[in-house]
């Protein structure tokens, strides 16, 4: 049998070099793009049936020797591939013409990749070029209007804030909602490590740099997510990094970019002199005896807002190579951003490396890694609701407090703050650093069978420090925590892909198949203490009282077996199936276990004869799915009835009940059916995605808030449904393709309804309707949407009489509203959500603008409660100013000697307001300098200079800021704010340069 | 020959195939059992029992809830304190200022946490109730595990006393049948209950019965520093004596309180030094240390008590009634006690420390027993030597002049001066508001804005029932005004 073998090798060998003696021509010549003729380095020029090739050079040129007869095929990415038969020429010029359809795109899926043409699953896309110039902090931001069924809620202008992320709805109620981040095949961990300050914890995703991103994949359909499991029911982000390629020669790449930051929008609160003229008369109406007059308060006066706002900076640097030869690929980039915030205070460094590898061991093994690390320097400000915030504080300081004595040094202001102080004294960073990365193995076994294992990890460290100095807290406070958060997971998959009988057969066949561990260990210790001889000492062992010590631990792991079978018959009949068992750590042993599966099916008409004669369409496939996924996000050990230690006295060590036990626990699960079409027309210069969507989840996972007198707040349980249903559009289109000038146009659109569908009974209100208590002014009602403002409604002062009047749960004019006049009066979840894209080239010069809309939400303002209120010890919002003077005045404020002047700030519509807006989110003007002068210089092969504005224009129902949401990530406290900080106006400019 | 080769070829794939294959379920055996993981800072609740150490830690989790800042660690008694006229409110929190300005409604936050946390320490002294006699351990002894119960529910009277004075009206204005507050005397074992409110009447009977069980089984004193910080007999006779007096059972009041002014144990101290030092002068002071206290991030006693300078929210300044009351009898050495702050107003320091939060709660001191047995004796009998015998100690200790029979010419002078000692006595420390709803009086005096709205047995001297309990417990009736 060797023998056998070494023959046959033998005879292949010397039939190779009867081959290469047939080589008796050499063809040159040069590539150009059709659309612009520039030379196109790069180009993959394969002789047809063989393996044999070369690429062009940066000029574009190319030399290969070949057979006579042979046919060469061109091919590069982005371009429509061209077969050539050589014939008896020598000189071989060849155009491309740039390919603008994505059909033949590959999108990342779930454990692989599919084309998009033949591809079942919803995904949405998004690909480095639409966001490469954008000076984003975090990835998230990147997603904000650019793919439908997306909502990507900023929550706060504080730097490394965490985003609120929703695809296609909120799947639970007290379980979390956030999506799955998976980056090169390594499921993030995003836990909580920092503190909240005021407002709620950082974004744990801080570290991601937006820089190394190839593109981002959004799995929203049953048949894109039952492969991730009881992680998938709120969809999963694929982030994809670059990678290397078979490129002639190493392209390095530096980027930079430098900008101001500014508030997008702020208070408009009153001054020292207005204070003293408004509080004065109030308190003389009300039937106060002292500070009646203007008079009787401090003379001083001072601008608290303006001191803490201020023009920001934002600077960013990147330089990164890839390239490698056939056997070894690379990406290497390393990039330094720094921030600092139109807060004071508030800035942000951050250090990014990561090195892509991939190197072919011979025809069949592979073997890469991927792997990036991070350290990131975060310096916080409190904001929302804290005392210490400088914005808050700012707003709310009295204007007539000064921060300084009369020899310039700071003074305590008291309950409220002296910011300014504060930032000035005080320490509150936050330390990061992040290494996450996997490395893998490939084996082609036979062909089509691949083996695969990698095992990834993701160690986080945080380190977060604060330091209140004297003059906030009399001996000073100090505090330290560490956290490490470490993951690590091996995954083997065996993929194997195949058309039987050949490359055109009409059978289609793929398995996947794979299992997975994965466990991560969350670890914090936490010191600190009281009592410091002096400001300048910094950390805890200076202080004199150790007030904490502590460390603590806790643990997950999730085992899962998983498949996906594909079939096509012509590539024009589809189906796929997918199936996921998952064990949790999460759920009591009897429940341990849970399956999600998924079978979707489509059929591409174009293809059929009948449809072969309308020729504007390219591509019309129509796809149906079905399938569950779960939701793991409940903590650790829900299930256990727990005794919680630490709860001790007297140091004596004690223990208190924290958790009931619920022994059934177990999976919320989310059944999803999808129906949609995919479409390209007219040469393939117009493409609509579109997909209808009906969203249930059951057996909620929900807190099931008890009564206080059970000594719990919340009892786990499995209980409830909701759905949502909705219709993610996107259509884009090349609007003007001409050789000068060129308009492409891209425009996305989630259309979403959010209905509590079922609700344990024991917990009504007076209308009888089921409910779960979100915050003071939202709920969860049965047959409304999850986040449904449940208020009093406000009816205005009375221009007669010059009373506030709110309106009784019939309607009827009262004075003196109750808990019990509450009624529904909007959601904050918009109706429609989405983004319009346009981009314009004209020779050199790109014009690029992306708008994002909100509507049909809800915004309460809880800070109005404050700022709107008379009787307060706080400054006022200037529209107090305008109260009500004399009958037909149409004031903002009541007669200041009503009764209802002093309730005038309670909880009621009067603080909810229309969410929706339009915001222009990035405007971009690029100058590409031509081929010809880069290539004088020798070295340049691309230069782009480019001026960019984020948040220039917003269109908004309200005067302030329309995107904040103070409650972060929570499910059930979604569009409110108090006093949340605005997004920031971003003006940059910038240079790429490719050498 | 080729065929062969092939065969061959694939042999050796499905190999590796098989090995790829069998790595992977080699690795899920041994996961399998990775996924059985026990939480690190908590035991499950069948181990909170499950010898004598175990057992203590629960009872020791009594007392860190009872601790709380919502139960005895400032709250409760600031808001009473806010319904009522020692100290004004100059702060910014909108749950204390709509308390201030009896405009109470019924979704106030602080109070719902209140309502919570009280329970919350009710039943973890509930499961100990239970749990603690079937304690299976041969170190733990009878006597000990009575203990452990007798503590327990002296705490557990102690917080439904609490509530029944907050949340419902006081038995002299509402009878006994007046709604009180739901009685839970189980633990919480999954089935979630929707008690009704108690009368005021039952809630008092159940916690009679718990004091004097405790009273019957409870040591005079323990170790060091928890004669002081633990449930003892004088405590338990102390609160008997308290719940009498709220219900004008002068008797059985007097006779309580005399019980625990004859204990050794006790001691009127000699001067105003006492405060926080756990000395004999104290009968039940729930101990705050630096590491344990009612901190829950917002504070304990001196962060409404204490001005902003020292670090407090500065909410609590002393209010110019109990000024004037001062002002009265000059020269009181109990007004000494207080300090003018950065804001020009004048502070109490029996709670200086607001960076750590070690001022104990004061929740009994002997004083209040002598205050307590002359009043009962002054209602009983009038004006009596044995009252003025017992009022002297304290009115020399604050520098004042000794009264005698002819000071008073009538038993209701006689019980209001008792009543004005008793005001610049335990100012801030929890006993105003109920020492004016019990003897009918307004909370307020006459010219406050809000006189009218304060009279005793007006809605909003008492708390609502949180709206969140009302709105999940259909059972629960609302206090009349909200």
């Amino acid at each position: 049998m060797k023998k056998a073998r070494l023959l046959s090798i033998l005879m292949a060998m010397l039939l190779n070099v009867g081959f290469v003696y047939a080589q008796d021509r050499t063809v040159s010549g040069k590539v150009t793009s059709g659309n612009d003729g520039s030379a196109l380095p790069g180009v993959s020029i394969v002789v047809k049936g063989s393996t044999q090739g070369v690429t062009t050079d940066v000029d574009g040129v190319y030399k290969i020797s070949v057979a006579s007869k042979s046919t060469l095929i061109f091919s590069y990415v982005g371009f429509t591939p061209n077969e050539v038969a050589i014939g008896n020429r020598t000189i071989i010029d060849v155009q491309l013409v740039e390919d603008s359809q994505v059909l033949d795109e590959l999108v990342v899926v779930g454990y692989g990749s599919q084309e998009k043409r033949t591809t079942l699953q919803s995904v949405s896309k998004i690909s480095a070029e639409e966001f490469e110039t954008q000076s984003a902090i975090t990835t998230q931001d990147l997603l904000q209007g650019r793919a439908a069924g997306v909502q990507m809620t900023g929550s706060s202008g504080v730097v490394g804030s965490r985003a609120n992320i929703r695809i296609r709805g909120v799947a639970s109620i007290t379980g979390g909602g956030e999506p799955l981040y998976v980056v090169d095949g390594v499921p993030l961990n995003d836990g909580v490590y920092s503190n909240g300050l005021g407002a709620v914890s950082l974004n744990p995703l801080q570290d991601l740099n937006p820089n190394d991103i190839e593109n981002i994949s959004v799995l929203k359909d049953a048949s894109a997510v039952a492969i991730y499991g009881s992680r998938g029911a709120n969809g999963v982000i694929i982030i994809t990094t670059k990678k290397g390629g078979n490129t002639a020669k190493t392209q390095v790449n530096f980027d930079y970019y430098t900008g101001t930051m500014d508030a997008t929008n702020y208070f408009d609160m009153m001054n020292a002199d207005e204070y003293r003229n408004f509080f004065s008369a109030y308190r003389k109406a009300q039937g106060f005896t002292t500070r009646t007059s203007p008079s009787d308060f401090d003379q001083t006066g001072y601008d608290w807002p303006g001191a803490v706002l201020q023009t920001g900076s934002q600077n960013s640097y990147a330089l990164s190579a890839r390239g490698g030869n056939e056997k070894t690929n690379f990406y290497i980039n390393g990039s330094y951003l720094n921030t600092d915030s139109f807060t004071i205070g508030n800035k942000l460094d951050r250090l990014n490396g990561r090195m892509n590898l991939s190197h072919k061991i011979n025809n069949k093994a592979r073997v890469g890694v991927n792997y990036s690390l991070s350290f990131l320097d975060n310096d916080r400000i409190s904001s929302d609701n804290s005392t210490g915030a400088p914005l808050t504080s700012a707003y709310l300081q009295v204007p007539t407090v000064v921060p300084f004595d009369e020899n310039g040094a700071y003074v305590n202001t008291g309950f409220i703050q002296n910011v300014l102080a504060v930032e000035a004294l005080s320490i509150g960073n936050l330390i990061s650093r992040r290494n996450t990365g996997n490395v893998y193995v490939e084996y082609d076994i036979i062909p089509g069978l691949t083996a695969r294992t990698d095992f990834g990890m993701d160690g986080i460290q945080t380190e977060e420090t604060r330091r209140s100095p004297e003059i906030v807290s009399p001996g000073g406070t100090g505090y330290k925590r560490i956290i490490q958060d470490n993951k690590w997971l091996n995954t083997t998959t065996l993929n194997y892909e195949k058309y039987i009988g050949g490359p055109s057969g009409d059978h289609f066949v793929g398995v996947l198949l794979g299992n997975s561990f994965e466990t991560s260990r969350f670890n914090s210790i936490t010191v600190a203490g009281s009592g410091f001889v002096s400001d300048a000492l910094p950390n805890v062992a200076s202080a004199s009282t150790p007030t904490t010590t502590s460390a603590e631990g806790t643990e997950w792991a999730l085992l899962s077996q998983f498949s996906r079978v594909n079939y096509r018959f012509r590539d024009k009949y589809l189906l796929e199936g997918s199936i996921r068992r998952d064990g949790s750590s999460r759920f009591g042993a009897n429940k341990r276990f849970g399956i999600f599966w998924a079978a979707s099916a489509g059929w591409v008409l174009s293809d059929e004869s009948f449809m072969k004669d309308i020729s504007f369409i390219n591509l019309l496939k129509v796809k149906a799915s079905i399938g569950t996924a779960g939701n793991d996000r409940i903590g650790n050990f829900a299930s256990l009835g727990l005794y919680g230690a630490g709860n001790d006295y007297a140091g004596l060590a004690g223990l208190s009940p924290s958790q009931p036990a619920n022994l059934n626990l177990s999976w919320e699960e989310t059944q999803q059916f999808d129906i949609g079409f995919t479409a390209a027309l007219f040469k393939n210069r117009l493409n609509i995605d579109f997909d209808y969507y009906i969203k249930e989840t059951t057996s909620l996972l929900l807190g099931v808030p008890i009564p206080f007198t059970t000594g719990f707040t919340s009892f786990d349980q499995n209980i409830g449904a909701l759905e949502n249903r909705g219709i993610d559009l996107m259509i884009s289109g090349d609007v003007i393709r001409s050789n000068k000038f060129t308009w492409n146009s891209s425009f996305n659109m989630g259309y979403l309804q959010n209905t509590i569908t079922d609700l344990p009974a024991d917990n009504q209100d007076a209308e009888g309707n089921n409910f779960v208590p979100g915050t003071a002014s939202q709920r969860a009602i049965q047959g409304q949407s999850l986040n449904t403002f449940y208020l009093v409604r406000y009816n205005g002062i009375n221009p007669q009489t010059g009373d506030a009047e709110w309106l009784t749960k019939d309607g009827e004019i009262t004075n003196s509203p109750t808990a019990n006049d509450r009624v529904i009066v909007g959601s904050a979840i918009p109706d429609f959500t989405g983004g319009w894209s346009n981009t314009l080239t004209y020779g050199g010069f790109q014009l690029s603008a992306l708008f994002n809309f909100v509507s049909g939400n809800m915004l309460m303002r809880d800070d109005r409660r404050f700022t709107e209120n008379g009787s307060s010890s706080f400054n006022n919002s200037r529209k107090l100013n305008n109260y009500w003077r004399a009958a037909g005045d149409v004031a903002d404020f009541p007669r200041l000697d009503s009764p209802t002047a002093r309730t005038f700030a309670q909880r009621s519509t009067l603080q909810l307001e229309d969410g929706s807006f339009i915001r222009l989110r990035t405007a971009t003007l690029a100058y590409n300098f031509p081929k010809a002068l880069l290539e004088k210089t020798k070295f340049l092969s691309k230069a782009r200079i480019y001026v960019q504005g984020q948040n220039l224009l917003t269109f908004a129902k309200t005067d302030l800021e329309p995107e904040a949401n103070g409650g972060g990530n929570s499910n059930l406290d979604f569009g409110e704010t108090f006093f949340t900080p605005p997004q920031a106006r971003v003006l940059t400019a910038g240079v790429n340069l490719s050498f | 020959m080729i065929i062969n080769d092939i065969k061959e070829i694939n042999m050796k794939k499905i190999i590796i195939a098989a090995i790829t294959l069998s790595m992977g379920t080699v690795l899920l055996s041994s996961c399998e059992d990775s996924l059985e993981l026990q939480p690190q800072q908590s035991l499950s609740t069948d181990l909170a029992f499950v010898d004598k150490r175990a057992a203590e830690g629960s009872l020791i989790g009594v007392y860190s809830a009872v601790q709380d800042l919502e139960v005895f660690g400032a709250v409760p008694q600031t808001i009473a304190d806010y319904q009522s006229d020692n100290v004004e409110f100059i702060g910014s929190f909108p749950t204390f200022q709509e308390i201030f300005q009896y405009s109470t409604l019924s979704d106030n936050g602080s109070i719902s946490t209140m309502w919570r946390d009280n329970y919350a320490a009710i039943l973890a002294a509930n499961a100990v109730i239970k749990n603690v006699p079937g304690v299976e351990d041969v170190t733990f002894a009878a006597t000990e595990k009575t203990q452990f119960v007798a503590e327990a529910k002296f705490l557990r009277a102690a917080v439904y006393f609490q509530l029944v004075n907050n949340f419902a009206q006081p038995i002299n204005i509402g009878g006994v049948s007046t709604l009180g507050v739901p009685l839970v005397l189980e633990p919480f074992e999954g089935v979630v209950e929707f008690p009704a409110r108690a009368t005021v009447g039952e809630v008092h009977a159940q916690i009679k019965k718990d004091l004097e069980e405790a009273a019957a089984v409870l040591p005079a004193s323990y170790a060091g520093e928890f004669t002081r910080g633990r449930a003892t007999k004088g405590a338990a006779q102390g609160m008997l004596a308290r719940l009498h007096l709220y219900r004008g059972e002068y008797s059985e009041a007097a006779s309580f309180a005399n019980q625990v002014i004859s204990s050794s144990t006790y001691a009127l101290a000699p001067g105003y030094g006492f405060y926080n030092g756990l000395t004999s002068e104290d009968v039940f002071t729930v101990i705050m240390t630096a590491i344990d206290n009612s901190r829950t991030g917002s504070g304990g006693w001196a962060s409404y008590y204490s001005p902003a300078e020292d670090g407090a929210r500065g909410d609590a300044p002393i209010s110019q009634d109990l000024i004037a009351a001062f002002n009265e009898e000059p020269g009181d050495k109990r007004f000494d006690l207080t300090k003018v702050a950065a804001n020009g107003l004048l502070y109490t320091t029996k709670f200086p420390d607001a960076v750590n939060n070690t001022d104990n709660s004061p929740v009994m001191r002997v004083t209040e027993m002598y205050l307590t047995a002359a009043e009962a004796l002054a209602e009983q009998s009038g004006v009596t030597a044995a009252a003025i015998n017992l009022m002297n100690p304290l009115r020399l200790r604050a520098g004042l002049p000794a009264w005698t029979i002819s000071t008073f010419d009538s038993k209701e002078a006689f019980v209001s001066a008792i009543l004005k000692e008793r005001r610049k006595e335990l100012a801030f420390e929890g006993h105003r508001r109920m020492d004016l709803l019990r003897k009918g009086l307004a909370l307020r005096p006459v010219g406050d804005a809000q006189f009218t709205q304060s009279a005793a047995g007006q809605p909003k001297t008492i708390l609502p029932i949180p709206q969140r309990e009302v709105d999940l417990n259909s059972n629960l009736q609302q206090n009349q005004g909200y």
